[in-house]
């Protein structure tokens, strides 16, 4: 950095961390990928590996028992399991990863100037290498039971990746932005998602009316996954899913937006 | 180009919520001038390493502006902004792109890095088999290895062995005879005699005095002394 005016409005920085952030893209691409590999360092297997066989044998599991109890009007239960998971994998390691986002990047916010959209940028690419390796093993296993239905809806699987990952960025701006002030939000967060996980139409399915229909109906990830699901397996994209999304993620960057920018010259002190 | 200047205008960093707030800086009002080489004296929590933070950018002030001209690089606490787990030479690597150097200006130099931190077969392996000493040489080469213009030290001078100290301050007088600034924190007051041509006497936030070293010092001592 050649140049530093502490005059810089909050909005400007706020700006400046989002768009400076992007155009160092090496660095966030080398922190992040540099901090998966080492936690395989040593190790035989590696990164790559174990994630596959991870999600492989956790996926295959799912299709032996879902796909067995399901009946004909549930056929392609299991796959329904499987890619559920593979969505919700990834926005659950979003939201509880954007917690630390300032937190556990702390050394490096203290000792050199720097947009901190690096970190946010990083945290979400994180989580985006682990969904594609999940997406490998997913893959091939939903392949091979022919649960995959080819049609031009799978393109909508490309805008639906894009919105979550936007709604990833926006997470790391909130959620990241307040645990660095209230410490128990992190904690809140690890449990939100723990119980969103049953309440989320994944390992079961969402019949109109009841009390299922009416949770599912309720619960914004039923909306996200769906996105997501929706045109993989069942070639349909859902027009109300996307609204109810687009709509989400809008609110979501505002309010993201207005308190990051709020906290932006406040943040470091709380580290 | 512009030369290398700070400028701190009634800068104020208050910490701390409304009934137990508490000024970390009081006003300060600073000018430094390219080829200055400034030491911060002052007793522990006098606010010293707060300065050196906000001058380098990293602790917006609550009031009033910091203005830096120059590429700057700070040495604060040891271990900050290393990785425990990767190599001497990926850290180099990281450090460089983190303080926002091109891709080809660290290829150019990282060479002359490696040579200055000389830790031999080491650079090759993770930083947590280092000695402290090993560490604090591959920080400081990377800090002073792309010719920052503002230098800010905070307790760095005094540390590693006598070789270490002897290259570090050739570096830094190296630095300072192309016209930029070091600005450094540190309590071995004649070490930093041989360094700096300036002193700022800071105590509980506020500048007590700044000018000529031998001046500020013996003005501290004289203080020591009444009391």
């Amino acid at each position: 950095m050649h140049q530093y005016n502490s005059n810089k409005s909050s909005m400007s920085l706020m700006l400046w961390d989002l768009k400076e952030g992007a155009r160092q893209w090496r660095t966030w691409w080398y922190l992040g990928s540099s901090e998966l590999i080492t936690r395989f360092e040593r190790s035989f297997i590696g990164l790559f590996g174990w994630n596959v066989i991870s999600f492989g044998l956790f996926c295959l599991a799912i299709m032996l028992l879902f796909g067995e109890i399901s009946d004909n009007s549930s056929k392609n239960f299991g796959a329904s399991v499987v890619s559920g998971f593979l969505v919700y994998t990834l926005l659950s390691g979003l939201v509880t990863d954007s917690c630390a986002v300032f937190n556990s990047n702390a050394q490096w916010l203290k000792s050199v100037h720097m947009p901190y959209g690096i970190f946010v940028y990083k945290t979400v690419l994180k989580q985006f290498i682990v969904f594609l390796l999940s997406c490998f093993s997913a893959g091939i296993i939903l392949i091979a039971n022919n649960s995959i239905v080819w049609s031009m809806h799978l393109f909508m699987l490309l805008p639906a990746l894009v919105i979550i990952l936007l709604n990833g960025i926006a997470s790391c701006l909130f959620l990241g932005t307040i645990n660095a002030r209230y410490r128990d939000v992190g904690h809140l967060v690890n449990t939100i998602m723990r119980f969103a996980l049953f309440v989320t139409p994944i390992l079961w399915q969402a019949d109109s009316g009841g009390l299922r229909g009416t949770i599912a109906k309720f619960n914004p990830f039923t909306y996200y996954i769906d996105i997501f699901r929706a045109p993989l397996i069942k070639a349909e994209v859902s027009a109300t899913s996307w609204l109810v999304v687009i709509c989400i993620t809008f609110v979501f960057c505002l309010i993201s937006i207005s308190v990051y920018t709020h906290a932006r010259k406040k943040v470091i002190y709380w580290l | 180009m512009t030369s290398a200047r700070i400028l701190l205008n009634e800068v104020t960093i208050t910490l701390g919520v409304a009934p137990k707030e508490y000024h970390a800086l009081k006003n300060i009002n600073i000018d430094i001038k390219a080829g200055n080489r400034v030491g911060i004296i002052g007793p522990n929590g006098a606010g010293k390493s707060t300065l050196l933070r906000a001058m380098g950018g990293i602790y917006p002030p609550t009031r009033g502006e910091i203005n830096v001209n120059g590429f700057i690089s700070g040495l604060f606490q040891l271990g900050l902004g290393m990785q425990q787990d990767q190599t001497g030479y990926d850290n180099i690597v990281l450090n460089a792109l983190i303080s926002g150097q091109p891709k080809r200006i660290i290829e150019e130099k990282i060479q002359s890095i490696i040579d200055f931190a000389d830790l031999g077969e080491f650079i090759n392996l993770p930083l947590r088999t280092y000695s402290q000493g090993m560490a604090m040489r591959l920080k400081f080469a990377c800090a002073t290895g792309f010719s920052p213009e503002v230098l800010l030290l905070d307790e760095w001078l005094g540390a590693g062995d006598a070789e270490f100290q002897n290259k570090a301050k050739t570096r830094m007088k190296q630095l300072i005879t192309d016209a930029h600034i070091v600005v450094l924190a540190t309590h071995n007051v004649p070490l930093m005699k041989q360094i700096c041509d300036k002193a700022l006497w800071l105590e509980k936030g506020q500048v007590i005095m700044f000018g000529d070293i031998d001046e500020v010092i013996k003005a501290r001592q004289l203080k020591q002394q009444n009391k």
